[in-house]
């Protein structure tokens, strides 16, 4: 099938937004490239303290007056915005497959997901409401406000470029905060592209600003004794270790959202098809480059000889291999493509890395995704196939750790608790999914695994707007968590007035 | 097309380009009839409508739980190729025919996805389903003629 137009001609040069205007930092650009065609796209300023602090004051000058914008008025502009998003929707998709390398459905899928953030936001004179009740005590009434703080700033990753910021930012600013966004350096362009509908729906200056940039911007922003709040998604050693421990220094709030290493459990009485569906948009779609993705997919005999289990064994795995032979890979602007690629050839030699260390394991490849077939004459720097590894043990690197690409572990478990225990040894607790048609399993395996988000006969258990993005163990620091409720009193103070009339 | 190729985006494509297509085979047939024309151009605009409502129902629900790659494995859109040629010397039976022949296809293929969507958001069949009906209603309305 032939690729949709690229929304983008030439290469952009991306400037900061700050303060209502676009500004060129003048320093350092690094090239933007598509990992399908390895075309530089745009180039993007790697932006250092100064351009960081300015947004900061921008955002701390306009802040007094945010904050005493009416709810409603507020929303209102998060309606614009949202209407604004609608008519770009395809645009702005297209960008997300240019800049990350996902498949159109995938990126439109993306765009959805942003956008509902949005809606949700717009329910804020709702949202926002406190609590009050009379009499505590004789003629004495108690009053909880929700107030906003000040400045937040939000730190993205590339493997959602669009989305995750909006997790955070449409939030921050329907609560009246302002928000200093720092997208992701590798895939930048959405957020840019944001910032301009940001500016067309009338969101004042200063209330939300865009600087590009790496390391030195993100340790402004943590610096920064204005900003009251960090949200962070990316790996677990930088949010762990970077993040939370200089946010806890400098006291300021935080959600850090950090890797995974997600389980799915396939239980005996599974409905095999609609669960292989299911397992391959969780362990492939996007191109495994997911929070949320499954990584380990665990086959349960529970009540089941040896020699059934064997066969219901073969029969997962068989369908799951197949099905996983069958993804066509290539450029995501092909409607028909499956898969696209991993986002930079680093990114692709870190995922061989792990198959070679699988093999050096003892760990055998039933699906070698390192010979494939690409759609289209396109380069191979980025491209890797669908892995399957059966014989994997917990105890082995790729049945443990982040690889963040198209690669499965299979693993045998005879019971249920054997399955539940190997989640619960890994250290990651993002999410983890079960496969059955039995309500009394499924309530045991949500009831007891240590994972934030649990999926029932669901192979991403990705929350919906209007509910907290959880996470636990070594994929989330913090206590509130992005989205929903939580989020909204992420960024905002709970203020008690207990009063009395004389 | 084979089976392994069938994506959302592939479903939706589809149906834009048979409703499209159809808008224009019936809009053509507006100006060749003009006695005709009221009806025809009713069509016409109703096939943009379908086209407006499927994609509406996809950009409004399509998200990562949504399986937007596999959800119709096995789907074979061969079946469902429609021919709106129409000939120079064409009548108004021949080209009803046509159109009935049209809208049967069509008929077939929104059944179909509607059928192999029933488990994912209510929105989506039921955008299908409705297709289905539109086109359903113009045939029964063509057969009349």
């Amino acid at each position: 099938m032939a690729p949709l137009e690229s929304p983008i001609k030439g290469v952009l040069t991306l400037k900061n937004y700050i303060d209502g205007e676009w500004i060129d930092p003048k320093v350092e650009t690094r090239d933007v490239v598509n990992p399908a065609t390895m075309q530089t796209v745009a180039r993007v300023p790697v932006s250092g303290r100064d351009a960081l602090d300015a947004a900061v004051d921008a955002a701390q000058a306009a802040f007094p007056d945010w904050r005493r914008t009416p709810p409603l008025a507020r929303a209102r502009c998060l309606f614009r915005l949202k209407q604004l998003l609608e008519e770009n929707f395809e645009e702005l998709s297209r960008i997300q497959t240019l800049e990350h390398g996902k498949t159109i459905d995938e990126s439109r899928g993306e765009t959805r997901r942003g956008i509902e953030m949005v809606e949700v936001a717009t329910g804020i004179p709702s949202l926002m409401m406190g609590q009050n009740l009379e009499d505590i005590a004789t003629g004495i009434d108690e009053i909880l406000i929700r107030q906003p703080l000040g400045v937040f700033g939000i730190i993205a990753p590339y493997n959602f470029p669009f989305m995750v910021p909006l997790w955070f930012a449409p939030f921050a600013i329907a609560t009246g905060n302002c928000v200093v966004v720092k997208p992701s350096p590798n895939a930048p362009i959405s957020q840019t592209r944001i910032a301009e509908l940001v500016e067309e729906a009338g969101v004042p200056e200063g209330v939300w600003n865009i600087v590009h940039g790496d390391r030195e911007a993100a340790s402004a922003m943590l610096d920064h004794p204005e900003v009251k709040g960090v949200c962070f998604v990316g790996s677990t050693p930088v949010a762990r270790d970077v993040v939370y421990k200089r946010c806890g220094e400098t006291g300021k709030r935080v959600i850090c959202q950090g890797g995974a290493k997600n389980f799915s459990v396939v239980m005996p009485d599974a409905d095999v098809d609609r669960t292989v569906a299911a397992l391959l948009t969780s362990f492939y779609g996007n191109t495994g480059q997911r929070c949320l993705a499954t990584a380990n997919l665990v086959v349960v005999g529970e009540g089941l000889d040896s020699a059934a289990y064997d066969a219901f064994y073969a029969r997962v795995v068989d369908a799951f291999v197949e099905a996983a032979k069958r993804i066509t890979i290539g450029y995501g602007l092909d409607e028909s493509i499956q898969m696209g690629p991993l986002k930079d050839p680093g990114k692709k030699a870190r995922v061989l890395d792990y198959i070679e260390q699988g093999l050096a394991e003892g760990a055998q490849l039933r699906l070698d995704g390192r010979s494939f077939q690409i759609a289209g004459d396109l380069p191979r720097d980025c491209f890797l196939g669908p892995t399957v590894f059966e014989g994997v043990s917990p105890d082995m690197v790729i049945a443990r750790e982040e690889i963040f690409g198209p690669v499965a572990s299979v693993l045998k478990a005879r019971s249920l608790d054997e399955a539940i225990a190997m989640i619960d040894a890994n250290p990651y607790g993002n999410a983890a999914s079960i496969f059955t048609s039995s309500g009394k399993w499924a309530r045991e395996f949500q009831y007891r695994v240590a994972c934030g988000n649990i999926g029932v006969n669901i192979g991403i258990a990705a929350p919906m707007a209007f509910f907290p993005f959880s996470g636990m163990k070594d994929s989330f620091f913090g206590v509130l968590h992005g989205q929903g409720q939580d989020v909204v009193r992420f960024f905002t103070e709970s203020k008690v007035v207990i009063q009395r009339w004389f | 097309m084979s089976d392994a190729t069938i994506t959302a985006a592939t479903i939706i494509r589809f149906s834009q380009e048979l409703e499209a297509r159809l808008a224009t085979y019936y809009q053509a047939l507006a100006e060749r009839f003009p006695e005709h024309r009221t009806a025809f151009t009713d069509f016409a605009r109703d096939c943009e409508k379908t086209g407006v409502q499927v994609m509406r129902t996809y950009q409004e629900t399509v998200t990562d739980a949504l399986e937007t790659g596999y959800s119709f494995a096995g789907l074979s859109l061969e079946a469902y190729h429609i021919d709106v040629t129409l000939l120079p010397d064409a009548d108004l039976q021949a080209v009803t025919d046509r159109a009935l022949s049209v809208e049967a296809q069509a008929v077939a293929f929104y059944e179909d996805v509607a059928a192999r969507s029933a488990s994912l958001l209510a929105t989506i069949p039921r955008a299908f389903k409705r297709a289905a009906r539109t086109h359903r209603q113009r045939r029964d309305a063509l057969t009349e003629w």
